[in-house]
């Protein structure tokens, strides 16, 4: 007797496709009652306060009648876009912070356009990240603020912190690539990305196009898990479109996604070479503004969050800051989910945003 | 939601559940007859056999007229539904409708390969055996393919034709121009061949012999007065047929991956049969496929031989983008337009002095620190 691929009768199996046929149908039509006001996203209130070349900085309202006296600037990648703590009420790191008494203020890296196709990591760091610092600081009365880099912009907030130690009270990491070149137990390199980067010759790519393309970023993160992402994902909708909640929260997500800014050339080419394929970070090579970055100048306390199951920063290329940065104040701590996990996972946004503001307030 | 979206949603809803029921009931007919036809018995035990002589053919007899019907119709919400729905919506919908497509295109195919398999297993082979011995079969014909002996001089090299393609990539970047130089129509438009399809390598061996007969005429003396544009457009038609080259030998490398982790998810539901555990539904089957395939392709695409193959094939395309640039610069330049380099070097100088404006301010602000 031949096993069948599907233990099912042919009218289970005719139900099932007419059901699954169906259910689809249903869902675009569900979809179809979806309007733009239902998955808005950066939800909780804020100001504009600073803006230059495409650049803004944000002031969140806060949510306490008298926040702790010393701001927190956030400072996330340029490949996505900073959202992604605001996504939605309940899964909000920034109004979890907030309504923790924190004064919280974030950059807006933009959407870098063809004339900014020579702006360098130099001028994102020493320029427009310091810019924002310093307005943090005046604004606060504060000599220095408290920092929290995610994933590329943790890495650019460790550049600024070796560079201008004076301006940061407490560093905070998340989810931060800083050994380029870590491998797992078995001595493989970790990281498809860090993989990719090896073999990719970033120079023709930035003289070719100038500005990198978002829609090329895309293309590679979808790739890394092509069915899971292209199709698994959009299958199991099917399970969400009758629940508005969980369909706006699931479309919330899906636009984050694709909301990809182009990568200024120059920034990316340094990126690539400098952090990717040379892996100059932790060997205190990277240069900017004609001074070399030293991660042993990052005196201040240090606090390093990670992903367990990054797949985009493998935990492996986070976890050995401490051993690179020169303060003697340092903290890590991980949780068992991915990347993107670390902002939409209701059990991380239960423990992180408490685990961050005890930590400052032990530093305070 | 709002009321109008609301008030909108209701009445499509209506359309909706009117289009639906239509189609539920007839392809419930369909569906019927199909099983009526291929019998409980005869559909356990072969998963694919037609019942009787002169049946439709294929592994899941009605299959494909199922999946034709759902196509149109679920085409047709798209269109009826989508009109102006909002775009992140939309897109969720359109991928959320070829993933289901996908879905139903999946289990024909593995109920194809599941009849072979059977067939092997009915001759006394195990299970996974069965499976190995289909994945053999599909690597050897992508391989054969790729040693066949093929005689390429049967395309005839039209030297002609293949000059017009090139021309017509031009197009985008020099439009009407490239047109001018065209001597007769366009180049064939056509669908991509597959990796591993006897065109596919007949492809490869072309773009071969034309790298070749490019590096000949490149290294031809040229004269007179067009001698620097015909080697911009020399160099441009040797960037192409090595951006064509890369592009299928990266095409290649993306195939067999597939081809992997086709074979992996075979050899697990042949364990699972073997084990005298199948699959109880088709979400299940879904599911076991993607978790196998994506475990191979992670380890495929995370390999040094991929990484390497994207890297050629993205350096090849580029290095013929700045092909075509040099092309589109100096026709642009003897117009007296700005090209696109003349642009990037105003940029690079708005960059240099945002450079020096954000130094100044800095001391400017050290400055008044100090006074302060």
């Amino acid at each position: 007797m031949i096993p069948p691929l599907v233990d099912m009768t042919p009218q289970g199996l005719a139900d099932e496709l007419l059901e699954l046929g169906r259910e689809t149908l249903k869902g675009i039509e569900s979809l179809s009652r979806v309007d733009a006001g239902s998955i808005q996203v950066g939800f909780t209130p804020k100001t504009a306060v600073w803006q230059r070349e495409g650049v803004t900085l944000y002031r969140y309202t806060p949510r306490v009648e008298t926040p702790k006296p010393v701001p927190l600037l956030i400072s996330y990648a340029l490949v996505n876009r900073p959202y992604m703590v605001d996504l939605e009420p309940g899964r909000s790191m920034v109004q979890s912070l907030l309504d923790l008494g924190l004064d919280v203020y974030l950059i807006d890296w933009g959407y870098p356009a063809r004339i900014d196709r020579w702006r360098s990591i130099d001028d994102y760091v020493n320029g427009l990240l310091s810019d924002c610092v310093d307005q943090v600081c005046q604004a606060s009365g504060q000599p220095a603020i408290n920092l929290l880099g995610i994933c590329q912009g943790g890495a650019f907030s460790l550049c600024y912190a070796a560079l201008h130690p004076e301006k940061v009270k407490n560093l905070i990491t998340m989810v931060t690539p800083v050994d380029f070149h870590a491998t797992d137990d078995a001595g493989a390199p970790c990281g498809m990305l860090n993989s990719w980067a090896m073999h990719l010759d970033v120079d023709v790519m930035a003289d070719a196009l100038g500005n990198i393309p978002g829609d090329f970023m895309n293309f590679g993160f979808v790739l890394m898990k092509p069915f899971q992402l292209n199709v698994a994902k959009y299958a199991a909708m099917l399970d969400i479109v009758d629940d508005e909640k969980r369909l706006a929260n699931f479309l919330r997500m899906e636009k984050w996604i694709f909301d990809s800014p182009d990568q200024a050339g120059e920034t990316w080419r340094q990126f690539l070479t400098d952090f990717y394929q040379q892996n100059k970070l932790v060997k205190g090579e990277v240069e900017l503004g004609g001074r070399r970055v030293d991660l042993k100048q990052v005196t201040m306390p240090v606090f390093n969050i990670y992903a367990e199951l990054d797949h985009l920063v493998p935990p492996q290329s986070s976890m050995p800051l401490g051993e690179h940065v020169g303060t003697e104040d340092y903290s890590s701590l991980s949780f068992p989910t991915g990347h993107i996990g670390m902002y939409v996972s209701g059990k991380v946004q239960k423990v992180l945003p408490p685990a961050i503001v005890e930590w400052l307030d032990a530093r305070s | 939601m709002s009321d109008s979206t609301r008030a909108g949603g209701t009445a499509a809803g209506d359309a909706a559940a009117a289009l639906w029921s239509t189609w539920v009931e007839a392809q419930q007919q369909a569906m019927r007859g199909w099983a009526d036809m291929a019998g409980v018995g005869a559909w356990t035990g072969t998963v694919a056999a037609p019942a009787s002589p002169g049946a439709e053919r294929g592994a899941v007899p009605g299959l494909d007229a199922f999946i034709g019907t759902w196509q149109n119709l679920s085409q047709q919400a798209m269109r009826s539904f989508m009109a102006g729905a909002d775009p992140t919506a939309r897109g969720a919908a359109e991928q959320m409708r070829a993933a289901q497509e996908a879905g139903f295109r999946l289990f024909g195919q593995l109920a194809e390969a599941w009849q072979g398999m059977a067939r092997q297993v009915e001759r006394g082979a195990s299970w996974s055996d069965a499976a190995a011995a289909f994945s053999r079969m599909q690597r050897q014909g992508m391989a054969g393919f790729a040693q066949a002996p093929g005689d390429w001089s049967r395309l005839g090299l039209d030297s002609a034709e293949l000059w017009r393609q090139y021309l017509a990539t031009l197009e985008p970047s020099i439009g009407a121009w490239a047109g001018l130089m065209r001597r007769d129509g366009a180049p064939p438009a056509g669908e991509s061949p597959r990796p591993g399809s006897e065109i596919w390598e007949l492809g490869r061996r072309y773009w071969d012999a034309w790298g070749q007969i490019s590096k000949q005429l490149s290294a031809s003396p040229r004269v007179g007065f067009n001698r620097e544009a015909e080697e911009r457009l020399i160099h441009g038609f040797e960037t192409w047929v090595a951006s064509m080259q890369a592009q299928q030998a990266y095409q290649q490398v993306l195939a067999e991956a597939y081809a992997e982790a086709y074979e992996a998810a075979l050899a697990a539901l042949a364990r699972r049969a073997e084990a005298g555990e199948p699959v109880g539904s088709l979400a299940a089957l879904s599911e076991l496929w993607i978790r196998e395939s994506d475990q191979v392709m992670e380890r495929a695409l995370a390999g040094e031989r991929y990484a390497k193959a994207q890297g050629e094939m993205v350096a090849a395309n580029m290095r013929h983008r700045l092909s075509e640039r040099a092309i589109a610069d100096a026709l642009l330049a003897d117009s007296f337009l700005a090209s696109k380099s003349e642009l990037d070097e105003a940029y690079r100088a708005i960059a240099e002095l945002r450079r020096d404006l954000r130094s100044l301010r800095q001391e400017l602000n050290t400055i008044k620190g100090g006074k302060a």
